[in-house]
């Protein structure tokens, strides 16, 4: 009688690393056979679009906008906290970002308009984040749920405000609001449709919170909360203090990625859903894709985008399918990410008994 | 006035209400309810150019009861947090759904068939109460119960809390294909790419702004169908935007769990606490 268990184990740091890596080149195979076999290309053509997509600049388009959305939520994770809500916290960013722009005086105001309202879409982000995170501490209600339930709350909040008070004076009934001032768009890089102002802060984030996360006190702290909250009581900082302090982190940077997305590529506020345009649910598999490190996020957004891209590449050839193929793709290789997860923290162990 | 609460459907969401119960009630955070709806929906539409009714019923509920226990892999053997895997076979599952649903399709419609509105009282009411008598008068219920509230302490007294966890997603998951069956054979009858997207999450929202209790659920689920049919209505009249009404669900699903948290009500309405929790019966290495 074979008898099958499972147990936990301890996998060198290499060798997950290599796990990772392994994983990432086998979904971009996946990618490749499964476009050429669907779409009926040889091969070659569908690796050289694949090449291409990879150096395509366009690609940091979607970067700048998982890659701090990510940031934030491998705080949150690393505290043991679940934030479904990037894309929520993505669309009410955009909110605040549009309102500054708009109906305030300082959206005419060069540097400071764009400033402010980034600054805003952070605070209005980090505000949506702050709501599931009370619920969660005083009355423990599940975050995971919560925060997905306030997503679609987000979509409807911004869908009430294009299509009622917001809507623009010359956009022929369309739902959205007027353009955003001049003053107040960030350049776009010639040619493409994505700035180098928000990918630069993003990058001085990666530095701010990998030195955060693994060099000061409060950092420290926030990694230990998932596994031992009783010893961060115990060296002197509340627990409470530090859960709430995560999750409006990271709903602040995924609403600086939402005011991002207002100022650099949509120039308007859109309905909610075209706003987030699910990325917000792609930001959590970046971050997890990452393993919760801070430096491996650009890697894994960088990837995660190009994958987003090829999809665009291979549509043009059957527009109808081509989309949900890529999901198809995009879905598998999370899947495989999971499994890479299990390998490299349990092992299935065989016991013959008589 | 009673076709306007109980219409079809109310009966195809509170299937899906009450599959989602079932599960959650098991202490499995169930995020892939929304690719599993999206897909079952694109099946029966496939399925209905070529099969009788009842065949096709039968084979769409044996396919989504196969992706259950796929999800039941993942969460209790690889051991993997049920959110991630819901996320991420949620993308995969939007993915093939459209893909089915494009490849395999014939014409653009199906022959709808029609529910007769008594059938639907009779079916709303029985659905309801046998999912009460499965959850609350026999065995297997107190087990899948006692999972969702303590897996530790269910697996000392003896129940073997991933054999429970599985039941559970198959019974669950039947009832859920039966909604999305319901939902686009006797509702929609066309089909568009992605069509049925973020039902699931919306039976999500209602399980959740029930406690998790399927009697409730059928109170939640005929208020908010007769709110969300009645948009236009309420539009004309009281000058209530859409967005508010839609938005109405996950607002009170967060408020009424709230309430239920921080008033006394909690004794008397436990809501399954170990939602989410992986679980992990530590073995003998050799």
């Amino acid at each position: 009688m074979i008898k099958i268990s499972i147990v936990k184990r301890e996998f060198p740091l290499f060798m997950s690393i290599s796990l990772r890596i392994a994983i990432a080149i086998l979904g971009l195979l996946i990618a490749v056979t499964t476009a050429s076999f669907i779409f009926q290309q040889d091969l070659h053509t569908t690796l050289s679009l694949l090449t291409t997509s990879f150096l395509n600049l366009n690609v940091l388009r979607y970067v700048s906008v998982f890659l701090p959305t990510a940031l934030g939520l491998i705080i949150a994770y690393n505290a043991s906290l679940w934030n479904l809500g990037a894309e929520g916290q993505i669309v009410v960013g955009a909110m605040g970002a549009t309102f500054i722009a708009l109906f305030t005086p300082l959206g005419n105001i060069e540097y400071i308009g764009p400033a402010t309202s980034l600054f805003f879409s952070s605070i209005v982000g980090a505000l949506w984040a702050f709501i599931p995170i009370i619920l969660k501490i005083y009355f423990n209600v599940n975050e995971a749920l919560t925060t997905l339930m306030m997503n679609y709350i987000a979509y409807y909040l911004v869908d009430y405000l294009v299509y009622g008070p917001w809507r623009g004076k010359s956009v022929y009934g369309y739902p959205e609001t007027d353009m955003i001032p001049i003053p107040c768009r960030l350049q776009r890089v010639v040619g493409y449709s994505f700035s180098l102002y928000p990918l630069l802060i993003s990058l001085i984030f990666i530095v701010v919170i990998y030195f955060f996360l693994y060099k000061t006190r409060v950092g420290i702290s926030i990694r230990a909360l998932s596994t031992s909250s009783r010893a961060v009581e115990l060296s002197g900082i509340s627990s409470i203090k530090l859960a709430i302090l995560a999750f409006i982190l990271s709903g602040a940077l995924a609403g600086f990625a939402g005011g991002t997305e207002v100022l650099v590529y949509h120039r308007k506020l859109v309905p909610g859903s075209k706003i987030g345009a699910g990325m917000g649910y792609i930001s959590i598999m970046v971050a997890w894709l990452s393993s919760l490190n801070p430096i491996a996020a650009i890697v894994a957004s960088y990837y995660v985008s190009t994958l987003y891209i090829f999809s665009l590449a291979i549509q043009i050839g059957s527009i109808n399918i081509g989309d949900a193929v890529a999901r198809i793709v995009i879905g598998a290789i999370f899947l495989l990410t999971i499994v890479s997860e299990f390998i490299s923290k349990y092992k299935i162990v065989l016991r013959f008994e008589k | 006035m009673i076709e306007n609460l109980l219409n079809v459907f109310t009966l195809s969401m509170l299937f899906m209400v009450l599959g989602n119960i079932v599960i959650e009630r098991s202490g499995i955070i169930n995020l892939t309810i929304d690719g599993v709806v999206t897909l079952a929906i694109a099946i029966s539409y496939v399925l209905m150019q070529r099969f009788e009714p009842i065949l096709s019923v039968f084979i769409v509920v044996l396919l989504i009861v196969a992706i259950a226990f796929i999800i039941s892999l993942f969460i209790n053997v690889l051991h993997a947090s049920h959110i991630l895997t819901g996320l991420s076979m949620n993308i995969a599952l939007y993915g093939l759904s459209a893909t089915i649903g494009v490849a395999l399709s014939i014409e653009r419609t199906i022959k709808q068939v029609i529910i007769p509105q008594s059938y639907v009282i009779i079916l709303a009411l029985i659905v309801t109460f046998m999912v009460w008598i499965l959850l609350y008068k026999t065995k297997i219920g107190t087990f899948i119960r006692a999972c969702g509230f303590n897996p530790r302490a269910s697996e000392f007294l003896g129940i073997k809390v991933w054999k429970v966890r599985t039941i559970a997603l198959a019974i669950g998951y039947t009832l859920i294909a039966l909604g999305s069956y319901i939902y686009i054979v006797a509702y929609r009858g066309a089909w568009l790419p992605y069509s049925g997207m973020g039902n699931g999450f919306l039976a999500l929202a209602l399980a959740m702004a029930s406690s998790w209790h399927p009697i409730l659920a059928l109170l939640i689920t005929i208020l908010f169908v007769y709110f969300y049919t009645s948009i236009y209505i309420l539009q004309l009249i009281y000058g209530m935007p859409a967005a508010i009404v839609n938005m109405l669900p996950f607002t009170v699903s967060i408020a009424i769990v709230t309430i239920i948290q921080i008033t006394p009500i909690k004794k008397k309405l436990t809501i399954p606490r170990a939602l989410g929790e992986v679980y992990f019966k530590e073995e003998r290495a050799t």
